[in-house]
């Protein structure tokens, strides 16, 4: 699973850490999405989405094979 | 939002918290008995420094997630909080078998001291004590592999995850 947030972060001018405060999570998970290490669940990738005033799939970018 | 999972997780926690003290006041107490038997010279054996470690290691297992300063201090409730209610952490902690290893060790360490209190206190065949005395010595090691081995698990998924 590819994830534009580092992207939407960056663009923000916004940290890990903001970004984790105001979704509700660790900056550590924040890390781990943004590697791809780990999928966020709905319910998170629906509060980082709406975050940037975006809809999921215009965050969390799906592979062809997935 | 947050607000209101923080509160009642307060309220876990402070649960938690006094169940822990509960538990590891009767094992001080365990400890204390044992040490007032060998310092009267009533002890078969001495087991009170055996206790004592079980009573640290029972400290150190629960130290981290139930520590009464936490309820005191707001921003390392907060801290807690989203520790504990993280989705990978929670993730983490499932695939380390946490926390029902964590809260079986503790159980297992306290039955390790009762029954090492009483074979401080009740006279029994030597055959029944070495018994017991193996019974103990395994329960205990048991108890702090499946924690260690915990312990690694949960640092093995932080990297992969």
């Amino acid at each position: 699973m590819n994830t534009r947030i580092k992207e939407l972060r960056r663009a923000r001018k916004l940290s890990q850490e903001e970004l984790a405060d105001a979704v509700g999570t660790t900056r550590q998970t924040i890390t781990s999405i943004e590697t791809g290490k780990y999928v966020a669940s709905l319910p998170l990738a629906y509060r980082i989405a709406k975050y940037f005033g975006l809809k999921i799939e215009d965050v969390f970018l799906l592979e062809e094979d997935e | 939002m947050m607000e209101k999972g923080l509160a009642a997780f307060r309220k876990t926690y402070r649960r938690r918290v006094v169940i822990t003290c509960v538990l590891e006041f009767i094992q001080l107490v365990v400890v204390l008995a044992a040490f007032g038997l060998e310092m009267s010279g009533e002890s078969a054996m001495p087991a009170s420094r055996m206790m004592g470690s079980m009573l640290l290691i029972t400290l150190l297992i629960t130290g981290k997630s139930a520590n009464p300063l936490v309820l005191m201090d707001q921003e390392k409730l907060k801290e807690a909080y989203l520790e504990e209610m993280d989705e990978r952490n929670v993730a983490i902690r499932a695939k380390a078998g946490q926390p029902v290893v964590q809260w079986l060790s503790v159980g297992m360490i306290m039955i390790c001291c009762l029954l090492l209190l009483l074979l401080d206190l009740v006279q029994m065949e030597k055959a029944l004590r070495i018994d017991l005395w193996t019974a103990i010595l395994t329960l205990y090691v048991t108890a702090i592999v499946q924690v260690g081995i915990s312990w690694a698990l949960k640092k093995y998924w932080e990297k992969r995850m």
